[in-house]
């Protein structure tokens, strides 16, 4: 009784319920919104600033060839006796290691990517990645080409790599184009012009296990020229390189200050529009208890209980709400996708974090729209 | 049978204290119509209210068929009104945007009941009020008088052993009341306790007893 008139309500007031919906899924598509640029943009950004508010021309990087490859477990060892040695080092003021979370190959110019960090090179100038290239996985993966690899690997060719595993190529990257890992300190970017970008999920279907997540380290040191050239002659020796951070500063700001949602100064601008939203999404189930009221008084004074009529309200908020979020996924997607290219793949990841935001705000929710009757007497729901 | 004993019923704000009902004492019988006058503010749709289980006395004992109402929980009032009262209200309280049948099955499905007895049972009462034709109207399609059949349809089609009525009439024409008493007279002969409310001293003839409130 309670479904059967839960709908009968929805339906029956369906201009005003489609409307709750649209209110909701537009508040849902801006709460996600926000959670993306928070998530992708914001947060790295702020890691990567906490790290060089140091003193950018103090903080060095320690990476292996090139800036910011990952490392083995014979390469870590190394990295790790060299950190280890710089424990009682004068004018080294901090060090230590982070974790990198994406794992590539250290073989010569490849690199396994996970897919989802193409919305990053997307924001990076790489955007066409075509990242659903429709190609039968159980033979072969799919591969992006560096730049300078576009003669030798035109798109639809097949490159075979050390395991002997076929990617076929399905694009090609603009000129300098960078990955920037996300969630990682540092944020230094990976020049992307000699290299070929392996399908990640793909290797690891086919039971590669030489991949690995990887640690780096990071070395803060006082503005003393003679310890900095010291400690880069120490890393030379053992065959390591240091990089500053200034010069990856640099490029990192460059890249980033005309993306409004990525732009520090609007750090405010989101979390207003998730407020908005909330605000949005409230307004839209009280507007239905409101215009439901008397109705709810009618089914109170012919038998229908108050507990009833309140599982009716949540029964209702839920349906409007999922209603709401799968709309909410479909604007995302259509619309986000023309922001930055690939929603795909940001939407896959922000799935966990989707489907809290929508449970914590119907309970909310709920709670205050059942509120608007739960004290009310009959005769005050029907006047 | 209901029984009120010394009920007082007292709205009290910061500044204020007003009595729309002072130790009032009724019993009525069952199968009994009472009609229910007094001057306006003398506290007629209170005690309809209280009795009805949509308010609560402030003192003093409500006993419906045994059950102490008085102090009840909300849920306990609820479980009261489903199986023992109906409402026919003067502004009729029908749902605007359901049919004049889904207006008269609303009782029926709080009370589960589904199939064959349901449907019997809303055409028995709709062919005896006359409104058969009108199953898949919507209240604002059809005129004031149908929609007060409606209201009445659905508030005997349950069988609850109580009907209270607010001013059943009050919303209509002279030929309409007198043609809806008729068949408020008719049903309650039929074994049914009402208690209405009405200034109306003509409609309050049709009761077997009045009962003023000053």
């Amino acid at each position: 009784m309670v479904f059967l008139y839960s709908i009968c309500q929805l339906y029956k007031k369906r201009k005003i319920t489609i409307l709750t919906i649209v209110m909701s899924a537009m508040g849902f598509a801006v709460i996600y919104y926000a959670m993306i640029n928070y998530a992708f943009y914001q947060y790295p950004k702020k890691q990567a600033e906490k790290l060089v508010s140091y003193d950018i021309q103090n903080v060095y990087m320690l990476a292996y060839q090139v800036l910011y490859v990952p490392i083995g477990n014979e390469e870590l060892q190394h990295i790790l006796s060299f950190d280890h040695s710089l424990d009682n080092v004068e004018d080294v003021m901090s060090h230590g290691m982070f974790f990198l979370e994406n794992s590539y190959d250290v073989g010569e110019n490849k690199f396994y990517m996970q897919k989802s960090i193409s919305s990053l090179c997307n924001l990076y100038n790489t955007d066409g990645i075509m990242i659903d290239y429709d190609v039968n996985k159980s033979e072969y993966g799919f591969a992006v080409a560096g730049y300078n690899y576009a003669m030798e690997y035109p798109v639809g060719s097949v490159y075979e790599d050390d395991y002997g595993i076929k990617y076929v190529i399905t694009d090609h990257l603009k000129k300098n184009s960078h990955y920037i890992p996300d969630d990682n300190i540092g944020n230094a970017g990976i020049n992307l012009d000699d290299v070929i970008i392996l399908d990640y999920d793909y290797a690891l279907s086919q039971n590669i296990t030489l991949l690995y997540n990887g640690l780096t380290s990071y070395y803060i040191v006082t503005d003393n020229k003679l310890a900095v050239d010291e400690l880069i002659d120490e890393a030379n020796g053992k065959g390591l390189h240091i990089y500053g951070i200034n010069n990856i500063e640099d490029k990192y700001n460059r890249d980033i200050k005309d993306y409004m949602w990525a732009n520090g100064e609007n750090y405010y601008f989101p979390l207003i529009l998730y407020i908005a939203s909330m605000i949005s999404l409230l307004m839209s189930s009280m507007i239905s208890v409101y215009v439901n009221k008397k109705d709810m008084g009618i089914m109170l004074v012919n038998g229908i209980s108050k507990r009833q009529l309140i599982a009716m309200i949540s029964l209702q908020n839920a349906i409007r709400i999922a209603a709401s979020v799968v709309i909410a996924v479909f604007i995302w997607i259509y619309f986000g996708s023309r922001l930055t290219g690939a929603m795909k793949e940001l939407t896959t990841k922000l799935i966990p974090w989707a489907s809290i935001v929508p449970i914590v705000s119907y309970l909310l929710i709920n709670e205050l729209s059942i509120n608007m009757i739960r004290d009310k007497k009959a005769y005050e729901l029907l006047n | 049978m209901i029984e009120l004993k010394d009920v007082t019923k007292v709205y009290k704000g910061d500044t204020y204290e007003t009595y729309a009902l002072k130790n009032l004492s009724l019993n009525i019988e069952d199968g009994e119509f009472v009609a229910i006058m007094g001057r306006s503010g003398s506290g007629k749709t209170t005690l309809l209210n209280i009795i009805g289980c949509m308010d609560s006395a402030s003192q003093g004992m409500v006993i419906i068929d045994d059950i102490d109402i008085s102090n009840a929980s909300a849920h306990k009032l609820d479980v009261v009104r489903r199986n023992k009262i109906s409402f026919i209200f003067q502004n009729y309280a029908l749902m605007q945007q359901y049919s004049v049948y889904e207006n008269i099955e609303v009782p029926l499905n709080a009370r589960n009941i589904k199939g064959q007895k349901k449907r019997a049972a809303i055409k028995d009462i709709m062919n005896k009020l006359g409104i058969s034709e009108l199953a898949k109207k919507y209240p604002n399609q059809i005129s004031g008088g149908e929609q007060q059949r409606t209201a009445i349809a659905r508030a005997f089609v349950s069988d609850t052993k109580y009907i209270l009525a607010d001013e059943p009439t009050g919303a209509l024409d002279y030929e309409n009341a007198i043609e809806l008493m008729e068949l408020i007279k008719e049903l309650h002969q039929a074994g049914k306790t009402i208690i209405m409310v009405t200034h109306d001293s003509q409609i309050a003839s049709y009761a077997d007893r009045i009962v003023e409130l000053k």
